[in-house]
């Protein structure tokens, strides 16, 4: 079944979802934020609009990994009808097909530990270790991890929850009105020509985030947006460093989707959530603190109002 | 052979129509059945079936039940010689559709839940097993049935993603005896066949595309089916209502389409948004998600009538425009599965971790194939379909198989995957008539939190419960876990009058010595805990016996103790007494604990209650 074939909807025409369209824009724009993870309950739409995200700017849809892949295609294996004839033909792993782009687990956190533990080993190192038949060989792989996932099923190790850059909560949209236009587009879906407007809208929208990947490193950091970082990781208590670093990928790449040339108070503000609640310390069960808006939101003015 | 009973759901046109409408969309195309018995998911399977072959030529049912592994629904071999290849139930041959019918929810395999998360209501699958590497559209549609009992050991997750819901009724004895005499009489019409109308009918609606019009979607937020997450309930009305404007030939999908939907699958009009709607009831937008439902009538009537009327039977109410909708709530506590008591794990669409423990390998029903770690529990089959991939260039040559035997590598070995299984006991002996004045929850506390932690079975004997079948005899309850009910249930019985202790102590002992020592049973440890003040006033004899025989003595509590010393010979048995500290004979607890060779623990006074 060729992917082009399966009914999306283009990315400009999903309502809503502001905060992961964000996530997913800064990820893509600053590639040192290793991915996202989105959590919601069902029904809210995280899939859809992962799916119609990676077909907007890779073309195609993302490589997926299900819960229920093997090893063999997880990490690489051998194409088995040549295996069969005798000849050995290694066949390339889900993990090498995503390098350079986004590898999508759907479900995240009902993967298999033991798939677990491959992901965590290849996204800390960025080496991919294939033993097969005797042999052994190293490949260099970087790709964006976009994972979702229902938090009633259970949640994620703390090792694979910090190997995410960003974690977005996604709710439904609680106004009427945004639920009918919802409605409409969805069943709309099967209108060539709502369909083709949609990804008329998404060229332009593509554009605009490429613009930004290119401008991302000329946007300065100031010092004090360095220092803000360090104080928002710290009074968030989150734990280790990539807090206040991917806090500052962060802020810059949102700085650069909106073609301003410096990092301010208002970009890290926006970027804080995303980028520390599920670095904090945990209550138990590897359950994070939930990201209160109103209450952490004013925290984080208050610290970033000492500057 | 008899035919299975009809589904009157098979027989009236609305009941049709929601069949057709699961046929036709694969949004509505997950169907499940509240206590349907196994006849009435048959005779719907049969209608569904035959309304899918309008679509497809190729259509056929598969059956997923308790012990059906990834390979099994996924597949394998692709790539291997025929002989070895093994289809999946889940992956349909092109042009094929294929009706998943799972006969009990709650005995679904993990892997079959985890493979409907991840296929139902999805419009791709993506496969990634064993060299297989491609995405398909699944082609499937699923009915499932659960006892509404049973509906705590279901994952909320799976539950969540089917879109219709319909309750089973069972028949009237009027109704039974009409559908037996057209049986005996040979009147019956065969109801299941679908006709040429419907047939060219629901061909035709597959080509068509209605538009979408505004106000539908209006209509649809109108109903106030807002969840307080996802909008599944919402899209579930709006497909209802795209699938009848498609069916009836209708250029666009407009608000009577949806006002229709709601009649035939059953939502409850419970907004103040329209003027030209009768409330049936006030909206809860925050309530959490429930897709659509066919609604249960008040007054069931007689099948025979025409189909505008309400009718039960074996399957569904219909509503018809004349009748009014009794109150089956769509959304708040009501829900069937809202109000069912958890009895399911933590994350129980989560795969199980390796068991650590020697006792545990080999144990356990199996679930998958994985890499082995060790040589005990190989998996024989996936091992050597692993090795043959390898066999020709093991071999040097593709034309090995009649020559040389086959070679192992050590990554070829298989290990099952196994379901956990309970390994520890819990018995815990509770002595109602000792507990007043006590904070005896508090002090059961840890050990009920360690019986969930280590998936224990549990048995409670419950000693002088004042609704006790024999008052003058303990009763034991056995349970596979904590989380069944009836173990909260019998946590809080009232005190009886009589305290047969030693019979209590005599079932504990016995349920212990036949869950370690006879038979296969998997339980390798058992906690006892007896919480009692020691004051046991009947003599095993008199429980024995069952009448009182003459005077009350010390005999009841020197039998406790007795038994309580059988206990303590007992291996892999580790015991504990809560002590309720009793103003009087307040050593007897200590006595009984030595006797047991158990710790004691003091349980504390209860705390006041705070009067508003």
């Amino acid at each position: 079944m060729s992917t082009k074939s399966i009914p999306l909807m283009p990315y400009t025409s999903i309502v809503g979802q502001h905060e992961l369209k964000r996530a997913l824009e800064i990820s893509y724009v600053e590639p040192r934020i290793t991915g996202v993870l989105v959590s919601g309950e069902r029904g809210t739409g995280k899939s859809t609009t992962v799916r119609a995200f990676a077909r907007m700017m890779r073309g195609t849809l993302p490589i997926t990994l299900p819960i229920n892949a093997t090893e063999d295609r997880v990490v690489g294996g051998w194409k088995i009808n040549e295996l069969m004839a005798g000849k050995a033909k290694p066949q390339a792993g889900l993990l090498q097909e995503a390098d350079g782009s986004l590898l999508y687990i759907d479900e995240v956190n009902l993967l298999d530990d033991h798939i677990v533990n491959i992901i965590l080993d290849v996204t800390a190192t960025g080496i991919l270790v294939v033993e097969r038949e005797g042999m052994r060989e190293n490949k260099q792989v970087r790709f964006s991890l976009v994972g979702t996932m229902n938090p009633e099923e259970g949640t994620l190790r703390p090792q694979l929850l910090d190997r995410f850059g960003l974690m977005v909560s996604v709710r439904s949209e609680p106004d009427p009105s945004d639920r009918q236009q919802i409605l409409e587009r969805i069943l709309g879906l099967d209108d060539p020509k709502i369909v083709a407007a949609g990804e008329h809208a998404d060229e332009a929208e593509k554009t605009r985030i490429e613009e930004a990947r290119q401008a991302v490193e000329m946007v300065e950091l100031p010092p004090e947006t360095l220092a803000a970082s360090v104080r928002l990781s710290q009074a968030f208590d989150a734990d280790g460093h990539r807090g206040e670093l991917m806090l500052i990928f962060a802020a810059r790449a949102l700085a650069a989707l909106k073609r301003e040339r410096e990092v301010s108070r208002l970009h890290l503000e926006k970027a804080a959530p995303l980028a520390l609640q599920h670095r904090r310390k945990t209550v138990g069960a590897g359950e994070t603190v939930a990201w209160d808006p109103e209450k952490d939101g004013a925290r984080v003015r208050e610290i970033l109002g000492d500057d | 052979m008899t035919d299975p009973p009809d589904s009157l759901l098979a027989r009236t046109p609305d009941g049709r129509r929601v069949l057709a409408c699961a046929a036709l969309r694969p949004e509505l195309g997950s169907v499940l059945v509240y206590d349907a018995e196994p006849g009435t998911l048959d005779s719907i399977a049969v209608c569904l079936l035959e309304l899918l072959s309008a679509i497809t030529d190729q259509v056929e049912d598969v059956r997923l039940g308790p012990a059906l592994t990834d390979d099994d629904l996924w597949g394998y071999g692709e790539g291997l010689p025929a002989p070895w290849r093994r289809p999946g139930l889940l992956i349909a041959p092109e042009g094929h559709f294929r009706l998943v019918v799972i006969p009990d929810l709650a005995q679904l395999s993990l892997a079959a839940a985890r493979a409907a998360v991840m296929l139902m209501g999805e419009g791709a699958g993506h496969l990634q097993r064993h060299g297989q590497n491609r995405v398909f559209e699944p082609r499937l549609r699923w009915l499932a049935a659960c006892r509404r009992e049973d509906l705590g050991r279901v994952s909320p997750h799976l539950l969540d993603r089917f879109a219709l819901r319909l309750q089973h009724r069972a028949a009237r004895a009027e109704d039974r005896v009409a559908s037996l005499t057209e049986l005996i009489r040979g009147d019956r019409r065969d109801v299941r066949a679908a006709t040429a109308e419907e047939v060219r009918n629901l061909r035709e609606a597959t080509g068509r595309c209605p538009r979408w019009q505004p106000a539908a979607g209006k209509a649809v937020t109108s109903y106030g089916l807002l969840e307080r997450a996802g909008m599944r309930q919402e899209l579930a009305l709006a497909q209802a209502a795209r699938a009848l404007a498609q069916l009836a030939g209708a250029q666009s999908v407009g608000e009577d389409h949806v006002h229709e939907a709601a009649a035939v699958f059953g939502f409850a009009q419970g907004s103040v948004d329209s003027d030209d709607r009768v409330e049936s009831r006030t909206a809860e937008p925050s309530c959490p998600a429930e897709p659509a439902q066919v609604v249960p009538p008040a007054e069931p009537v007689s099948a025979s009538e025409g189909p505008t009327s309400t009718a039960t039977e074996g399957g569904v109410a219909i509503r018809g425009p004349e009748t009014t909708l009794p109150a089956f709530p769509l959304s708040g506590p009501e829900l069937p599965e809202k109000t069912a008591a958890v009895e399911r794990d933590y994350a129980p669409l989560t795969l199980p971790v390796r068991q650590a423990r020697a006792t545990a390998r080999g144990r356990g029903p199996i679930i998958g194939v994985r890499p082995a770690t060790s040589l005990t529990d190989l998996a024989m089959v996936g091992t050597v379909l692993a090795a043959l991939q390898f066999q020709a260039v093991r071999h040097g040559t593709a034309d090995w198989a009649d020559r040389a035997p086959l070679l192992l590598q050590r990554s070829d070995l298989r290990e099952y995957r196994r379901a956990p299984i309970a390994q520890d006991l819990l018995v815990l002996v509770l002595d109602y008539t000792c507990l007043a004045g006590r904070d005896w929850h508090a002090a059961l506390l840890p050990y009920l939190a360690a019986a969930y932690q280590a998936r224990a079975e549990v048995c409670l004997v419950a000693v002088g419960a004042h609704d006790a079948a024999e008052p003058l005899r303990a009763e034991a309850l056995n349970a596979r876990s904590i989380l069944v009910p009836a173990v909260a249930a019998a946590l809080d019985r009232r005190a009886g009058k009589a305290t047969p202790l030693a019979d209590g102590l005599a079932l504990a002992r016995d349920t212990i010595r036949r869950t370690l020592f006879h038979g296969r049973s998997a339980i390798q440890r058992v906690t006892l805990v007896v919480l009692t003040d020691g004051r046991g006033n009947v003599p095993i004899a008199v429980s024995r016996e069952g009448r009182v025989i003459g005077r009350v003595t010390r005999q009841g509590i020197d039998d406790a103790r007795r038994m309580a010393q059988e206990l303590r010979g007992i291996e892999r048995v580790t015991s504990v007494v809560l002590d309720p500290r009793p103003r009087e004979l307040a050593d007897l607890p200590r006595v009984l604990a030595e006797a047991l060779g158990a710790e004691v623990v003091a349980v504390p006074e209860a705390l006041p209650e705070v009067v508003p």
